[in-house]
């Protein structure tokens, strides 16, 4: 009786207050808003918080944009099993509704509409305050870098500067820009980071320092990039000489001194997405499990499919063995000197489960090709680039674990080095700085020095020391290689890695010289574009 | 078939009670609980049925093993041992009343209602579960609602019999609030008591969400009767809700409707065969605002986590949707004409209804071009039309005292159209379709857009292969308009004997999006079908159902997942695959690699079954016999429901969503006792 009276009294009380339709306005609770992001300096620290972890998430989970992007798919220098993005990879069934192709155009022109505001917001704050001027630098390079990647990838792009509201975002018209007007934004841009980003990494909120921020060498960096394809040799020079000339950065004494371990935190690492288990480190939890990125187990070998072979963090953790260097690669190294032969590649897998072990084997024993088995060679053992694998980095706990939380490389300085070569090889000739930066890698891995160096030296170098970061595609289209590098050694044919059961080399016949220098716009984006036109040479 | 560690418990309570207090006042309560323990099962049912054939499930001494086979393709058995989840959940219901009727044709009523569903979920997986465990995850969520209604009812006293007025006033309120709390954990230090040892792992995901919204409402409602023969009702509401823009939180929606029982006339009465013949017909609109989020006008944003070295960072970004502040209410204004009849002393009834439904100010995602920054907004400018007849048939062909006969047939039609989209227009003026959303003005709502097939590539439709192996196809297409075939169809795919052939629809030589067709799925008529029959103490019933020119994409023809794709990694549905031997026109050549091009268009088939729904029979013991055992009744009974499916699409179900649960064949055996 009690409560039908309570309920009574309650009831007159709203009825009564219903009158009232104040209480239609609602705000929420558990989500601040856009006003809240871009009105205070300290909202836009927030904001470009976001911009990092979207830049990422290209990197997270299956990660297959990274590796698309990041592990030379459709060059001279890798060996495609199958699996991940495996059109991009043979050029086979690559249409403009491809989900990889229509997610890198769709997330960098993310980046660049938060940018947009980001950008616009710290400008009515003003750059006085330090803060503002360190997101505005950051906010800055982040669209300079989307657009600069765009460009590579696609060169139709749709130029857009301003925040999106409701007041610009209908009856627009879709034009593609020039590649003019596309570069003049992209150097204002890394101008602008430039001037606004300091050399020091940001110290982050226990002390430590923020590891994985931009800073002005980042920009520098991207702006030699860029220089580059200019064919603006003393400027690409003087930015990279301003990084080599700052005491933050500096050569590792090995190559694989870079990669090993799970963080990349050293003075040749000029930016890399930070991976952990941690919350905020690029996993996802599902049930509680946590789940890293999956380039790890893209370049390991399914070695746990051999007898005797069972998932282990000596051998790599968890392989799916799909990505691999191919013969032409390792054929560029001196076996003898070059240390990075046998330092970046692993060629053995040993025998550690003795449960299974086949007749005649003992643990320890490395694994023998048998022709009889070579269907599965390429899954199961083929050699493999360590640069992420993971040997107990992240997954000592659980070699099982179908992930990896270990760092992935961005920008590193040996790449500065071969580009600031490469600039004084265009503009000065093969001796002098062009050999002696060639040298700060090449004569680092044991290499004999030389004294002058060749086009073909530079391109080999670049393939020895940066392969599967990022570098080999853009490289071979700006030099105008790509079509002959892609139809001479892409994959690998039986005939040139015996132990292969048949030719893993699709991408040599289906390169179609008129096409397959850029990826087309999506059609998920032409659909809301009527005019706009289809990338040359796709239908 | 079952699927291993799936599991439904449910409890039900209910309590009603009425108590006249006075003369002039009434109160009641209905209460109810509903206690309800799921527990899900570990993998789908796609991944059992895709199980390759050629694995075990078992070793040889009988113990479960963690792969079926060498390729690694998990095990359901296994996993379904270390991995569990339950979701408890109690739902309240308590509605309260009170009538007060103070004097003749008034009344007040007082209508409180609260509902609060509280749920709690918790999941584990153990250190065995492959690819990694000793973790699990907890959380709670719970709604509740509060509804208050206030109804004034006055019946207007006439002298004259013959008409009668009601009255009716309605004030409502609703409020409701969700909330949920979650927690993650890994390096779980003991498995044995599943996720309640949670808290002693180390924490990988926290969640918390909060929401609300208002409705308030109002309605004056008059109803008006003229000696049973004409009746008209008029009504007016107006709704206000939190969740729209600040200017357009309220809606005025009016609606009216009138019937004319002919039968009653009195100009009627000779026609004796005539039981019951009624016209009616309403137009009206209702408000609805059930398509967008509580705080869908606000613009809020979504976090971003960020760790730089060791240091943790939460950052925000607005998310994909460009926020819209002058979302209004959707309307939707329905105009219904029907007539009721029945004949012969009702032995054969029924009803012919047409109805015309038109949605303004549709509330939908629309798809902003992503070059913006934005890949949608929530918009509330499109219009659209349903119209259909729904006919419904019942008669008695024998209706004897041994011996009744009984057919019924339900019939349904009905088309939509989209009217209207964001109201934009090209450059030629005409209006914008929302292609990746698949909504075309001037089309149904839902439709597919895909290429037509025309079959599969064979060795004659090449030349011949180049040195590289690459194939050559022959000149089908006309470029320079002589009537002879000049250049071959383009195409980005590579294309090869044994590949699926696509028509051009645009003529223009080349394959790409503009040769797209839009390809209606709802169905063009549904129609059921039920009879009943008895003698004497038998009793059979049976209830047809059927669905005509649905058509759906079938993924168990087309996506890897399902083993539909021809790869031959999952088991799949046999379908006549092209190979060198056997050229078939019907099904691409099967590739290990990945999924052939356009097979997704070959999966696009009819959907149209005949189902029957329900088959009964019983038998009623006979007077004399139930004398005997002192009974008034005694009847036994055999229900089977969806016992027979006819359908020519591949699949367990021409309804059921991939991977869902079929329908569920049932036997029921009853036995009913009244003492």
């Amino acid at each position: 009786m009690k409560n039908i009276f309570n309920i009574l009294a309650i009831a007159a009380a709203v009825t009564l207050s219903a009158g009232c339709s104040g209480l239609l306005d609602v705000e929420s609770k558990t989500a601040v808003t856009s006003d809240y992001l871009y009105s205070t300096p300290e909202g836009l620290t927030k904001a470009i918080v976001g911009l990092y972890s979207k830049d990422r998430s290209f990197a997270t989970g299956d990660a297959v944009e990274y590796i698309v992007m990041n592990l030379d798919y459709c060059t001279d220098l890798m060996v495609f099993r199958g699996g991940t993005a495996a059109t991009l990879a043979r050029l086979d069934n690559t249409r403009p509704n491809n989900t990889n192709i229509t997610k890198i155009w769709e997330q960098n022109y993310q980046i660049i509409g938060k940018a947009n505001e980001i950008i616009a917001a710290a400008e009515n704050l003003g750059l006085e305050d330090p803060t503002v001027k360190r997101v505005y630098g950051e906010a800055k390079l982040f669209r300079a870098r989307a657009y600069f990647i765009l460009y590579q990838r696609f060169e139709r792009l749709y130029l857009n500067l301003e925040p999106t509201s409701l007041d610009n975002a209908f009856g627009r018209v879709f034009r593609p820009a020039s590649k003019a007007e596309l570069f003049e934004v992209i150097k204002d841009d890394l101008d602008d980071a430039i001037a606004n980003l300091e050399w020091e990494i940001p110290v982050g909120t226990s002390g430590s320092p923020d590891y994985g921020r931009f800073t002005k060498a980042v920009a520098k960096h991207v702006r030699a990039q860029v220089a580059m394809w200019e064919e603006d040799w003393t400027t690409a020079i003087n930015e990279c000489e301003d990084i080599f000339e700052n005491p933050n950065y500096g050569m590792l004494p090995r190559t694989i001194d870079v990669f090993n371990g799970p963080d990349l935190r050293n003075s040749e690492v000029l930016y890399a997405y930070q991976m952990s288990s941690n919350i905020g480190g690029g996993a996802s939890s599902s049930d509680g499990v946590m789940n890293g990125h999956r380039v790890s187990l893209n370049v390991t070998p399914n070695y746990k499919k051999i007898g005797g072979m069972k998932n282990s963090v000596d051998e790599g953790g968890y392989g799916w063995g799909r990505v691999y260097p191919n013969t032409y690669l390792l054929s560029l190294y001196d076996q003898e000197k070059d240390n990075r032969y046998k330092e970046l590649f692993k060629f053995e897998y040993y025998y550690n489960d003795p449960d299974n072990l086949p007749a005649g084997a003992q643990l320890g024993d490395p694994v023998q090709y048998d022709p009889a088995n070579a269907a599965s060679y390429l899954e199961t053992m083929h050699p493999m680039s360590v640069k992420y694998a993971d040997f107990g980095y992240t997954n000592s706990d659980n070699p099982d674990r179908l992930s990896s939380f270990k760092d992935l490389i961005v920008y590193r300085l040996a790449e500065t080095y071969l580009m600031c070569a490469e600039a004084y090889f265009h503009r000065d000739g093969g001796s002098g700085m062009a050999a002696t930066y060639f040298n700060e890698t090449y004569a680092r891995a044991g290499n004999a020095p030389k004294s002058t160096i060749t086009l073909q030296d530079l391109l080999d170098e670049y393939a020895r020391e940066l392969h599967f970061e990022g570098v080999r595609w853009p490289l071979l289209k700006r030099l105008g290689l790509l079509g002959d590098a892609v139809r001479a050694h892409a994959g690998d044919l039986k005939s040139e890695d015996p132990k292969l059961n048949a030719d893993y080399a699709q991408a040599r016949t289906n390169f179609r010289e008129n096409r397959d220098w850029r990826w087309p716009i999506p059609e998920s984006a032409l659909n809301l574009m009527p005019g706009y036109g289809q990338n040359e040479g796709w239908l | 078939m079952s699927v291993v560690g799936s599991k439904y418990k449910r409890f039900n309570f209910r309590v009603n009670a009425d108590y006249d207090v006075f003369k002039w006042l009434t109160i009641g309560v209905t209460s109810s609980l509903v206690k309800s323990s799921n527990l899900a099962a570990s993998s789908g049912l796609n991944t059992h049925i895709t199980r390759p054939p050629y694995g075990s499930a078992y070793d040889d001494d009988g113990n479960i093993l963690q792969y079926i086979n060498s390729s690694g393709d998990k095990n359901p058995l296994y996993d379904a041992q270390y991995e569990k989840e339950q979701t408890d959940a109690n739902i309240i219901r308590l509605n309260g009343y009170i009538d007060i009727h103070p004097f003749k044709g008034f009344s007040y009523r007082l209508n409180a209602g609260y509902y609060n569903r509280f749920s709690e979920n918790g999941a584990y997986k153990k250190k065995e579960f492959t690819s990694g465990g000793a973790a699990g995850s907890m959380s709670n969520s719970s709604a509740y609602k509060y509804t208050i209604e206030n109804i004034f009812n006055y019946d207007i006293p006439f002298r004259n019999d013959n008409h009668s007025l009601v009255l009716t006033g309605v004030i409502g309120y609703e409020h409701e609030t969700s909330s949920s709390l979650g927690f993650g954990a890994d390096n779980v230090p003991v498995d044995e008591f599943w996720w309640h040892m949670i808290a002693d792992g180390e924490n990988t995901s926290q969640s918390h969400s909060f929401g609300e919204y208002y409705i308030l409402s109002y309605l004056l409602r008059a109803q008006y009767n003229f000696k049973d023969r004409y009746i008209v009702n008029a009504a007016v509401r107006r709704d206000g809700s939190s969740r729209f823009g600040k200017n357009n939180k309220w809606g005025t929606f009016p609606s009216i409707s009138a019937a004319w029982r002919i039968s009653q006339e009195p100009w009627m009465k000779k026609a004796t065969w005539v039981s019951n013949l009624k016209l009616r017909a309403s137009i009206g609109m209702v408000g609805n605002q059930g398509g967008i989020g509580n705080y869908e006008t606000l613009g809020t944003v979504t976090d971003y986590r960020y760790e730089f070295g060791d240091n943790y960072y939460t950052g925000y970004l607005p998310g994909n949707s460009l926020p819209n502040q002058s979302l209004q209410w959707e309307s939707t204004t329905s105009a219904n004409f029907g007539v009721d009849f029945g004949f012969f002393k009702n032995r054969l009834n029924g009803t012919i209804e047409y109805y015309n439904t038109t949605t303004n100010n549709l509330l939908f995602n629309r798809e902003i071009n992503s070059v913006l920054g934005y890949t949608r907004i929530t918009d509330n400018v499109a219009k659209t039309r349903t119209t259909g007849w729904d006919i419904s048939l019942d008669g008695y062909i024998i209706n004897k005292k041994d011996l009744v006969w009984n057919i019924g047939v339900v019939y349904s039609v009905f088309d939509n159209k989209i009217l209207r989209l964001s109201g934009e227009v090209d450059e030629n003026g005409n209006p914008i379709n929302d292609i990746n959303n698949r909504w075309f003005i001037g089309s149904p709502i839902n439709v597919l857009y895909d290429y037509k097939t025309d079959g599969i590539y064979q060795y004659e439709d090449f030349e011949g292969q180049n040195p590289d192996g690459t194939w050559i196809l022959k000149n089908t297409v006309d470029t320079d308009g002589d009537g002879i075939a000049d250049a071959p169809l383009q195409r980005d795919d590579v294309v090869e004997p044994g590949k699926v052939k696509v028509v051009d629809k645009n003529g223009d030589g080349k394959i790409n999006g503009d040769d797209r067709y839009i390809i209606r799925t709802d169905p063009e008529f549904t129609a059921s079908i039920n009879m009943s029959f008895r003698y004497k103490g038998f009793d059979f019933f049976m209830d047809w159902y059927g669905v005509y020119g649905a058509v759906r994409r079938n993924s168990y023809l087309s996506e890897s997942n399902n083993g539909g794709s021809l790869q031959g990694k999952l088991n799949g549905i046999k379908v006549n695959y092209w190979t060198p031997d056997n050229p078939s026109n019907e099904w691409p050549r099967p590739s290990f690699n990945s999924l052939t091009t356009y097979q997704n268009a070959l999966a696009i088939t009819d959907a149209s079954y005949i189902r029957l729904r329900t088959l009964a029979i019983g038998y009623t013991l006979p007077k004399k016999a139930l004398k005997a055992l002192r009974m008034q009744n005694i009847r036994i009974g055999l229900t089977a429901t969806n016992l027979l499916t006819f359908t020519k699409y591949l699949s367990y179900s021409p309804e059921a969503t991939t991977g869902a649960y079929p329908e569920a064949r049932q036997f029921a055996v009853s036995l009913n006792l009244t003492f």
